[in-house]
């Protein structure tokens, strides 16, 4: 019964103790400004899901092409407010571009044997060439594909270049937007036979 | 002895998710690489070292070894980026490492050293570093690679050159219902290093007063030498806007701060402005006559009455 007042009092000290530590911690938290940093690098992705396309035997009396699974789907993403852009390069003979083969050394131009910017191919007459397609695929900006190879004609195809040409744009930050291209290829009953083969660059850089 | 019917029922079903497992991730296992910065400034002087680190990561859903080419680019005249090989310039003042090899998702902060020569032309000079996987190797006739690029603009001082000036400025429309309207300018740049062109545009009213101020080329949009870049300006006004008004374009532009400045007028005709006019003509000019009118034909039937 003695100990009860001394007891009261280290209590009521200890509570003005525990009170005065949260109180000082609380002012500290409160009194502190903190400035956060980050950096955010601008940074350009370019992703595509196939890394040949194959046409099969190519036959005159028919038009060959990829379809589905067998498209070049490619989604680039940016997050610089200047946008992106994608474009595509055909190796062709390093001269002209298209489908070529080298013993002996034969070349389906593209997109004609004249080697023009578009063409809509026909059974029987040599051409080569890509149909591209935007996809509802991504967010951010909106991507804009030159009518050159956005065609919806069967068919009706762009012509690759051995410079790069733009497949798709964007002018503000884009996240996986995706462009299908199909590739397309005609031979005449005078194409050399052979194997052929080509090799397509699709490149990503901001704008 | 065969199989037991459970045990060969969940091979079959260990099979056939395994096969489309492999049918939806084939897919993912072509190309994906992803690069930075996008753009890349520097400015040094012949002789100089510069260093720095890019940044690099697999994309793909398996480890790659990447590699990096460089290219030198301009500007073509439909104002498309040109990549065209010159190992004689730029791209031979870059060192990068031949190759760089990333495990699935990893990322890689690459050194890179420029060494500018001292007999390095002054102005700009510009090159774009790509990284891309190995070729690939398959069945199909067309062999696709993926890459991306990292935009480097380089300026070697000396006989710099900061000229340029605006070729044209207007707006789509110069009548219009509502204050909305897509400004255009024609940037030229006669100088020989990249330029920047940056300010404001304000929408001024035909009593000087100031409306709206809108920035012009925030990104900073670069623009090369001997080229003309095109920097648009969407408008969309916020308010009350009827009658005349003046869009004051202010650049500036390059190191030693250079300027450019053009106007444009345009008129806003708002319905409901076109409205409250058309009212208060009617009140002015077509209300007063008939009241008289009105007020006369009164008076002479009141006469006739009495």
């Amino acid at each position: 019964m003695n100990h009860k007042p001394s007891r009261i009092i280290l209590s009521a000290v200890a509570v003005l103790i525990v009170a005065m530590v949260v109180q000082a911690s609380l002012e500290t938290v409160q009194g502190s400004t903190v400035t956060v940093t980050a950096t955010v690098t601008e940074s350009v992705t370019c992703s595509t899901n196939n890394s040949t396309a194959a046409l099969g035997t190519l036959a005159s009396n028919a038009i060959a092409s990829t379809s589905g699974t067998g498209n070049a789907s490619t989604s680039f993403s940016c997050n610089t407010g200047l946008g992106c852009t994608l474009t595509v390069l055909d190796a062709g003979n390093a001269v002209n571009p298209g489908l070529t083969t080298t013993s002996p050394a034969y070349i389906i131009g593209s997109a004609s044997a004249a080697f023009a910017d578009t063409a809509t191919l026909v059974a029987g007459t040599e051409g080569y060439g890509i149909q591209a397609t935007s996809t509802n695929e991504g967010s951010g900006g909106s991507i804009t594909l030159p009518i050159r190879y956005s065609s919806p004609t069967y068919a009706a195809v762009g012509g690759l270049e051995i410079t790069a040409q733009t497949l798709a744009s964007s002018t503000a930050q884009v996240a996986s937007r995706s462009v299908v291209v199909s590739h397309w290829a005609a031979i005449s009953g005078t194409t050399q036979a052979g194997i052929y083969s080509d090799t397509i660059t699709y490149s990503c850089t901001g704008n | 002895m065969g199989m037991p019917v459970e045990k060969r029922r969940s091979i079959l079903w260990a099979a056939a998710i395994l096969g489309l497992l492999a049918v939806l991730l084939l897919p993912l296992a072509a190309s994906a690489v992803t690069v930075g910065p996008a753009k890349l400034q520097i400015s040094i002087d012949p002789g100089q070292t510069a260093t720095g680190f890019l940044f690099l990561k697999n994309e793909e859903s398996k480890a790659r070894v990447f590699y990096p080419s460089i290219q030198r680019f301009s500007v073509d005249s439909g104002g498309q980026k040109a990549f065209t090989d010159d190992n004689a310039t730029i791209a031979k003042w870059m060192q990068l490492p031949e190759s760089i090899a990333l495990e699935s998702q990893d990322e890689a902060q690459v050194p890179f050293t420029m060494v500018v020569p001292e007999d390095a032309a002054p102005g700009g000079h510009f090159a774009v570093i790509w990284w891309s996987s190995s070729p690939p190797k398959g069945d199909g006739q067309v062999a696709i690679v993926t890459r991306a690029g990292i935009l480097v603009y380089v300026r070697v001082s000396g006989n710099i050159v900061e000229k340029g000036h605006i070729n044209a400025f207007s707006g789509d429309k110069r009548f219009v219902w509502s204050p909305t309207i897509s400004f255009a300018v024609d940037f030229v740049n006669e100088g020989n290093v990249a330029l920047t062109p940056q300010g404001d545009l304000r929408i001024v009213n035909v009593f000087g007063a100031v409306k709206e101020v809108l920035p012009v080329n925030p990104h900073g949009s670069i623009i090369l030498p001997g080229s003309n870049g095109g920097l648009g300006i969407a408008w969309k006004g916020s308010g009350f806007f009827f009658g005349l008004y003046k869009a004051d374009l202010d650049l500036t532009f390059g190191e030693t701060n250079l300027t450019a400045a053009a106007s444009w007028w345009f008129v806003v005709i708002s319905p409901l402005a076109a409205f409250i006019l058309l009212l208060a003509i009617l009140l002015l000019f077509v209300a007063p006559p008939l009241l008289r009118k009105y007020n006369r034909w009164v008076i002479e039937r009141a006469k006739q009455q009495v």
